[in-house]
This record gives C-alpha cells, sequence and structure tokens, in this order.
C-alpha cells in the first residue's frame, strides 16, 4: 500500500474533477502523430472496474498542439458534454509484460504468496494499471504448433527446455518505466518471485 | 590553437550538455539531440574563424541546433510516421522542488545514469550526451572498438524509447537511490581514471579524472544541498590533488606514506576540506562519500605520513562499516589498524577476508608480513598481487618491493 498514493496521484492529476460530470468518460490518452483520441470507459459490471478503451473518431483536439513536440498539452474534447469546461492533461500509457520466472525450485505458489498476489491485483486494478494477468500451467503442458506449413505441426513439449521458465504473467499500464518498475518490484515481492518486465510495442 | 579555437572548445565545455538537454526535452528523442548538438558545434567551427564569435555562443548553437533539428523532424515526419511514436517522454510529473534549480541537464543526467540500462551503457551515454566526448574518445578510454561503443550507446539510446525511461527527475520517493546510482556511474569514469583497469592504457588517465569532475561539479552546481553529491565532489577533489605525486618518474605507483606530499595540490586539498567541514557543520548524518572525503581530508590534513590521525582514520572507516559492510571497506579499514594497533592485528583481520581473487588483499598481506619480517611468505603474497593487478604502475611498483625482499639473492640462488 505505501506506494499507492504515489502512484494514484501520478496516473491521475485531473485539472478539473472530470468524472464528476460525467463519471463514463474521461480523456486518458492522445494518439499524438495520429490526432486520436483515447477514451477510457469505466465498465462498472459487477466484476470490478476494468477499464476498457475505445477511440473517439469523431472527436476534435481543441488543445495547442505543438506540430514538432510531443510535449504533453491540454486538450478538450469537442462534443462531449463535459468538453467546454474540462481540462486534462493527457497521459500516455504504454503496456509492459511482467513476466515471472521459475525455476525448478519454484514449487506451486503458497496460500500467503496468493493472497498478496490477489491483493497486489485489486490495487493494480484500482489504480488503473491493470490489463491482465494469470498463471500458466507447467511447461510440459505446452504444445509448439507450426502452422506455417501445408499441414500444421504439433510438437509435445515446451520450445525450449530450461531451468528457468515463465509461470505467469501480467500485462500492466503504465505512463513510463519508472512507474512500472515500482509496479514490477511490488509484484516481485507479493509472488516472491523475480520478474522480468519487459515493454510492449507501443500502439 | 587559435583564439577562436580556444573559445570553442571552452564553449564546447560550459554549453554541449546545456544544448542537448534542452533539444531533448523540445524534440524527445536523444538521437536528434545528440546529432543536431553535434552538428551545431561543426557549423560553429566552420563559421566563428570567419563571422566572428556570437555574443552569447550558446544561445546560438541552441537556436542552431534547434533550426536543424525542426528541418530533420520535418523531413522524418512525412516518410516515418512510426519514428513519433517511438518518442521518448518527458517528465510527466513536474519534479518535487529539491532545492536546486530546474535545469534540463539534470533529466539528461538522470535519463543517461537510469538503473533500467547496463553500468556500461550509462557510463557510455553519461560521457557522451553530458560530458560532450566523442564516441571514439570513450572507445579510446575503455578500450573497446569505436563501432562496438557506438553500438553499446545506440542500444541504450533505443532502450530508452522502447521501455520508455522518463526524460525527467524521479519520482521523490526514488530520488535517494537514483543519486546514489548516478553518483556511483561518475565514481567509476574518476576511478578509471585515477586507477586504470588495463595495463594497456596510461596508469593515470587525466582526461577521464577531469571529466568526472566536472560532471561532478555540475551536478553539485545542480543540486547543491545533496549531502552525497557534496561528499563525492570532496572525495574527487582530494584524490585528484595527489595524482602529480602518485606516480614516479619510473611510472611506478607511490604509495601515500612515500608521496611527496609538497607536490600536492593545495588549492583542490583547500576545495576539498572547505566542503568536507561544511558536510561536517551541517550535522547531517554522512554519507558513503562524505565518509570516505573525511578519511582524505584526514590523509591531506597530515604535512607529513608520521603526523597522520590514525584513530580518527579507523573511527571513520568503523562509521562507513556500519553503512557498508562490505570486505573492501574492512580491508581498508585493516591498513588503517596496521598503523594503530600494529601489523599483526590488522593481517589477522585481513586473513578472514573472502577477497582471494583481488590484488589489494595480496598487496596489502604483502607490505604487513614484510613488517612482520615473514619474507617468504610476503614473497608469494608479493607474486600473488602482480598477478591479478592490471594497473602497470601499480604492477611496477608490486614487482619492485617484491625484488626488495630481504633474503632475495638468497631465495634466488636457491631457486
Amino acid at each position: 500500500m505505501r506506494q499507492s498514493t504515489n502512484l494514484k496521484s501520478v496516473l491521475t492529476r485531473p485539472r478539473a474533477p472530470v468524472d464528476a460530470v460525467d463519471p463514463d468518460r474521461r480523456v486518458v490518452g492522445i494518439g499524438f502523430a495520429t490526432g486520436l483520441v483515447v477514451e477510457e470507459r469505466r465498465c462498472l459490471d459487477g466484476r470490478g472496474d476494468l477499464p476498457a478503451r475505445r477511440v473517439a473518431g469523431g472527436s476534435t483536439i481543441l488543445g495547442k498542439a505543438c506540430r514538432i513536440a510531443p510535449v504533453w498539452f491540454v486538450a478538450r474534447l469537442k462534443g462531449a458534454p463535459t468538453a467546454a469546461t474540462e481540462q486534462q492533461e493527457t497521459i500516455r500509457m504504454t503496456q509492459y509484460m511482467m513476466s515471472v520466472l521459475f525455476d525448478e525450485n519454484s514449487g506451486p505458489g503458497t496460500e500467503e504468496e496468493m493472497a498478496a498476489v490477489s491483493a497486489f491485483n485489486r490495487r493494480l486494478q484500482a489504480a488503473g494499471h491493470w490489463v491482465f494477468a494469470n498463471g500458466l500451467a507447467d511447461p510440459e503442458s505446452a504444445t509448439v504448433v507450426d502452422g506455417r506449413g501445408a499441414e500444421p505441426v504439433f510438437t509435445d513439449g515446451p520450445y525450449i527446455e530450461s531451468k528457468e521458465y515463465i509461470g505467469g504473467l501480467w500485462i500492466i499500464e503504465a505512463p513510463h518505466l519508472d512507474v512500472a518498475l515500482r509496479l514490477a518490484a511490488e509484484g516481485s515481492e507479493h509472488c516472491n518471485r523475480r520478474v522480468e518486465l519487459r515493454p510492449c510495442h507501443s500502439a | 590553437m587559435t583564439d577562436v579555437d580556444a573559445i570553442i572548445t571552452r564553449v564546447h565545455h560550459q554549453e554541449w550538455a546545456r544544448v542537448v538537454a534542452a533539444l531533448a526535452r523540445r524534440f524527445g528523442d536523444l538521437d536528434i539531440a545528440e546529432e543536431m548538438t553535434a552538428e551545431a558545434f561543426a557549423i560553429a567551427v566552420e563559421r566563428w574563424p570567419a563571422d566572428g564569435v556570437p555574443p552569447n555562443p550558446g544561445a546560438w548553437l541552441t537556436t542552431t541546433a534547434v533550426r536543424r533539428a525542426i528541418d530533420r523532424v520535418r523531413r522524418e515526419a512525412k516518410r516515418e510516421e512510426k519514428h513519433r511514436e517511438a518518442l521518448m517522454l518527458s517528465d510527466t510529473e513536474p519534479p518535487e522542488p529539491l532545492g536546486a534549480i530546474d535545469d534540463d541537464r539534470l533529466r539528461l543526467v538522470f535519463t543517461c545514469c537510469h538503473p533500467a540500462l547496463a553500468m556500461e551503457a550509462r557510463v557510455a551515454l553519461t560521457l557522451r550526451m553530458v560530458g560532450g566526448l566523442t564516441v571514439a574518445e570513450i572507445a579510446r578510454a575503455f578500450l573497446v572498438q569505436e563501432t562496438a561503443m557506438s553500438r553499446r550507446i545506440t542500444r541504450a539510446k533505443d532502450k530508452i524509447k522502447a521501455a520508455r525511461i522518463p526524460y525527467g527527475v524521479p519520482l521523490r520517493s526514488d530520488l535517494p537511490a537514483r543519486i546514489t546510482g548516478v553518483l556511483a556511474v561518475l565514481y567509476l569514469i574518476f576511478n578509471e581514471g585515477y586507477l586504470a583497469s588495463h595495463p594497456a592504457t596510461d596508469p593515470v588517465r587525466a582526461d577521464l579524472t577531469a571529466e568526472a569532475i566536472r560532471l561532478t561539479r555540475l551536478l553539485h552546481a545542480l543540486m547543491p544541498v545533496d549531502g552525497e553529491v557534496v561528499g563525492l565532489l570532496a572525495l574527487m577533489l582530494l584524490t585528484e590533488a595527489r595524482r602529480a605525486a602518485r606516480i614516479s618518474a619510473t611510472g611506478e605507483l607511490v604509495s601515500l606514506a612515500d608521496q611527496d606530499r609538497g607536490a600536492w595540490n593545495r588549492s583542490l586539498i583547500a576545495e576539498g576540506h572547505a566542503l568536507v567541514r561544511a558536510r561536517v557543520a551541517s550535522g547531517h548524518p554522512p554519507g558513503r562519500y562524505q565518509i570516505l572525503a573525511a578519511i582524505n581530508a584526514v590523509h591531506t590534513d597530515a604535512p607529513d605520513v608520521r603526523d597522520t590521525d590514525w584513530s580518527q582514520v579507523v573511527a571513520l572507516y568503523n562509521q562507513l562499516l556500519r553503512l557498508d559492510p562490505s570486505p573492501i571497506v574492512r580491508l581498508n579499514r585493516a591498513v588503517a589498524v596496521a598503523e594503530l594497533d600494529g601489523p599483526e592485528v590488522a593481517l589477522a583481520e585481513i586473513d578472514t577476508l573472502p577477497l582471494d581473487g583481488y590484488h589489494a588483499q595480496h598487496a596489502t598481506r604483502a607490505e604487513l608480513l614484510r613488517r612482520l619480517g615473514r619474507s617468504a611468505e610476503s614473497r608469494a603474497a608479493y607474486d600473488r598481487a602482480i598477478e591479478l593487478a592490471g594497473n602497470s604502475a601499480e604492477t611496477a611498483f608490486l614487482i619492485r618491493r617484491r625484488d626488495q625482499l630481504a633474503g632475495d639473492t638468497v631465495d634466488r640462488s636457491d631457486g
């Protein structure tokens, strides 16, 4: 919990409380090169607070856009009911994969580890970092599939035998690596294993 | 060197990092920042001798570099959409007040020294982006092929973009650890200059020590209230002050006890002492670099080695051990213990340390055994130290010490 306040302040810094007017809609980022506004919709469907994204094609950016530099600028949404009065700094998020590294001695997670991971997951969701997480079954249960030929070829077992393997993964979203590193450190602490943090290609 | 050449060299020292940092912030791209800054300096070299030096060289260089960068970004924006999406992220959060001026160069330093980069990449990137050394110069400094060094720097810049290492001052809670990381990079550059690790280079590389001090002075100017930055600067100054006395005319390392203290640089010592005194007066508990600086202050305070306040040195090492209980600190402490409590006590301490692969342990053992009259063991320890030492001046020193051992001729005739 020690970092949640800090992270939250990094992630949601509306100049005005956007959600107060339209809790369902807020600008979370702007695809700078394409000029598209990306919105976050909060799906409150009982499964928790899972953000989904869509591109708002009809919106126009009114803020002053520097044509050279990707300096984050204040943007407004035209046409949105809240647009006239709301301003918010935009934050472009990057997705990172956090792979949990297992080795021969890892064994299954203990109850304490599972509970700690669940608590961590809830915090990721609450702070808007969560995209996906799950554990993986043993590497021996894997099948390598090569569909490039006329007939697909199935091979039993992992594509590489190694002493270390990925036992689970998270996909998280963070505005930059420093935030992602802190989350990875927390994730590693909670699942009691090392994790590898790797950025996804930016969309 | 003409006057204009001298001015360009000086301006390069003073303005390089500022121009790179300003461009990196504006364009979100270290490549563009680096290349356009280099280009602006190349234009200056071409034009200033004929046109005269502009009244504000730094502003001229920034403007020139920015114009070039705009041209380039326009060209690339047309054909390469992808490029824009890979832009580096600039500060997402305004930095907490650090008691420092808000300077783009500070962002540049923290980005280049980011802990997600390998140490060697941090060193290379810092020397290139902040120090303004050419890739060829950095490659030479670390005995790496220029193409390999160029790849190392490119890979680091690519990771900064892909992993979105921010161009900014760290989150407040990360700050102490991140400052420590920056200081480690600067200290490594200094040490490589002060005791070059490879036999093929000069034993002391004044270019690297000078560069490390220049960069640390810059950091100190940017973060004047950070005690460890002060400590590292003082440590470097007090070490650098002894550089001229440290290598003999025949290229041998001269031990602290045998150095000509008249050859020490008094003004550097005075500056270092003033910094140490200011830290002591602040009443804040000192960190590692401040303690190391204080130890060096004690040494440089003694007009003769016999005047050294060894009990003070041991007390400072005890303080350092509480922060860093590493075998290397214990080894250095043992050297001071030998002066205070005698070589036997020190030897007993050293023999428990797991430092068999470290030349300094064997060199220290050899000296202590020699004082105890245990020549054969001392010789064996010198042999092992010579085998492990990488610095040519240190090797020369160790060979001479070994060959001076009592009973040398007897041993030789026996062998």
